[in-house]
This record gives C-alpha cells, structure tokens and sequence, in this order.
C-alpha cells in the first residue's frame, strides 16, 4: 500500500469530532479482548512512524522503543475505499504515549493515514470521589462527576443522536469506555482489553 | 477469523445463504454472550448469538463493522475472557440461554421452516443486510435486528420501518 498523504495531526481530540463518517461511532464498538496487531502493511506501518517520529522527535525512539498496536475500528467501506481506526501506545523511556491513527484508503494500493494525539489523563479527584470505576453506576453517575473525578478523558466521541462516549486508560493495556445519553447520564460501561 | 465482523457488500449474500442452512433444522438451543461490568448485567445487546441444531451443529449471527449490517457463519461465537480492569472490578461475559432470557422456552425442538434476510435501503444507496428473519412451523418467529449499537431480538414482531427507508425480505441475493 502506497501512501500518498500523510496528514498528521498534532492537535488534540476536540470534543466532539467525528473522526470519519464511514466509521462507527464509538458507542457501537463492543466491550473486547483485542489482540495486539495492526491491518496496515509494512509500508504503511513504516510511513506511519515515521509520523510519530516527526510529532514525538527522533530522540524518543531508541531500540527500546515499542509500538503497542490494536484495532479500535474495524475496516468500513469497499475495497479500494475502507477506512479503519487503531490505536498506538508509544512506549519509550518509561513513558507510554497514546495515538488514534485513522486509515483511508484512496484506491487500491494507497491510503491517507491520520495521527491524532490522544491527551494524557489529568487526574483531579476529590475527596467526594467513588474510590473505583465500578463504582460509577448506570443511571445516576453523571459526565460532569466522571470528569471531574478522572480527569480529561483521553478521547470523547459524540453521536448524532446526542449520545457521547469518554474514554480512559486505566492500565497499560485496558481502556474503559463511559456512555453517555444526551443529558450527561451514564448509559454503561465498557471495557476494552489489548492482549 | 480477524476480520469476521468487517463490512462487504460482496459477503452480503454468503451471509444470507449460511443463515439459510438453519432451514428445515431443529432448534436445539439458542444462545447469547451477555455482557458483565462490575457484575452489573448490561441489558440491552445480545451481539452475537448462536443457534444450535441438529448433532452438534451451529451458526452464529453477529453485528458487522458498518453500524448497520449483520452477518452469519458456521463457527462458534468466539467469547472473550474475563479481565480485572481494577481489584475487584472485573468485565466478564458470560453465555446465557436467550430463549430462556426472552421467555420463549417452547421453541426448543421446533423446527424452522423459513429464513429471510432482511434488506433496508435509504435516498437509493445499495441496500444492506440489517436482519434475519427465522420462522418455526409453529407460526412463531424470531428476527435479529442490527439496532445500531446493539443486536436485538424481535419475537413474533416485525421491525419497525423508518420513514424513507425501503426495507423488504429475501431469500437470496444476487
């Protein structure tokens, strides 16, 4: 695969940004066990690096340096036209930097790719806080209170229907995901594991 | 199997036709993966099934990739492990009877005498494969639903079809 446009994007995710309308919004992406893997060819895999390289410099990337890889999205489109969404965890030097890479295919044999930083989570609990993320119930639970609790999360997805989702890392290898209906109640909580 | 849940218009049919191969089956038992966040069951979402018949057979139905489409297989419904997201707090999924959940045990042993797929178009797009519909000689009948974020399962009820969407019901595609 060719790639012929490498559109990085330094930025944060801006709330409420739809990354692609090809893909589904993140409400429907099922609680899993992901295993740790990339659809991207070596090509683009190489191209996409060097991406990082450029947003995270050269020095940051050393022989210890390791690239977690694991589908978020799975492929949306027709051949020659799909478009899929993975996440890549920078590990390097003890720190562990989280990116959205979104694929699009311009053809057969080439595609656009786009890096999205994912923010670090921001911690700001207080003493009212519950103590666990299995302590934020369906149905009483708020956006505000988990914002305010966790931190900024480290990406937010809204539906057109006015459902949004937050998502947190909470261990090196798990992603939690809240979701919301459109008055800021929690809907359920899922789990996303990276084998 | 990685790619077992990505959207094509070119496996629409293949998914209708193993759908098909319950037809003239006998249901032995009908299956789900219900979803477990803090030893809460999350209601609402029965993605995937999986139907049982004959000596040992299957066939799963499960959501695909586009939000919209659904797909069928001969492979068992491939349930995920448990993990502790933090102590104590643990995602786990668990199979569960559907027939049990849904209270219809009665059509255990009954013998499905049609399938249909359900196809949806909107403004004139290629039409998608959103759900199939399971008939049993008894005049009951099941259809599972892509409800967008979640499968669903309709007894003796028909979806219901939005304004401006063409929806009709096949037994092949071309």
């Amino acid at each position: 695969m060719r790639v012929t446009l490498a559109a990085i994007v330094f930025a944060f995710i801006l709330s409420g940004c739809q990354t692609s309308a090809q893909l589904e919004p993140a409400s429907a992406i099922k609680p899993n066990v992901a295993s740790e893997g990339t659809l991207a060819n070596e090509k683009l895999v190489s191209d996409a690096t060097a991406g990082l390289q450029n947003i995270l410099g050269k020095a940051a990337f050393t022989s210890e340096t390791k690239i977690v890889k694991s589908v978020v999205r799975q492929p949306e489109g027709t051949p020659g036209a799909q478009a899929w969404q993975e996440m890549w965890i920078v590990d390097s030097q003890g720190t562990r930097t989280p990116f959205l890479m979104t694929f699009s295919e311009t053809g057969l044999g080439s595609a656009n790719f786009m890096i999205e930083k994912m923010r670090q989570p921001s911690a700001a609990a207080s003493a009212n806080c519950p103590k666990k993320i299995g302590d934020y119930k369906a149905g009483e639970a708020t956006s505000e209170q988990i914002k305010g609790c966790l931190g900024a999360p480290v990406d937010e997805n809204h539906n057109p229907d006015g459902r949004y989702v937050y998502l947190y890392e909470v261990e090196n290898n798990i992603t939690v995901g809240f979701l919301f209906d459109s008055s800021g109640k929690l809907m359920r909580t899922s789990g996303y594991k990276r084998n | 199997m990685a790619l077992r849940r990505t959207f094509s218009f070119t496996r629409t049919a293949q998914d209708l036709h193993n759908a098909r191969l319950l037809k003239g089956k006998r249901l032995s038992g009908l299956v789900y993966d219900q979803y477990y966040f803090a030893d809460e069951k999350t209601l609402g979402d029965i993605d995937p099934i999986e139907w049982r018949f004959g000596e040992q057979e299957i066939l799963s139905m499960y959501l695909l990739s586009d939000g919209e489409s659904v797909g069928a297989d001969l492979y068992p419904t491939d349930t995920p492990a448990a993990f502790e997201i933090e102590p104590d707090v643990t995602c786990a999924w668990k199979r569960e009877d559907l027939l049990a959940t849904l209270s219809i045990p009665c059509l255990e042993g009954e013998m499905i005498s049609e399938v249909e797929g359900i196809l949806d178009s909107f403004c004139g797009k290629a039409p998608r494969l959103v759900g199939f519909k399971v008939q049993f000689e008894s005049g009951d009948f099941l259809v599972f639903l892509n409800c967008g974020d979640n499968a669903v399962m309709l007894v003796n009820a028909l979806p219901p079809t939005p304004v401006g969407v063409d929806s009709c019901f096949v037994t092949s595609i071309q």
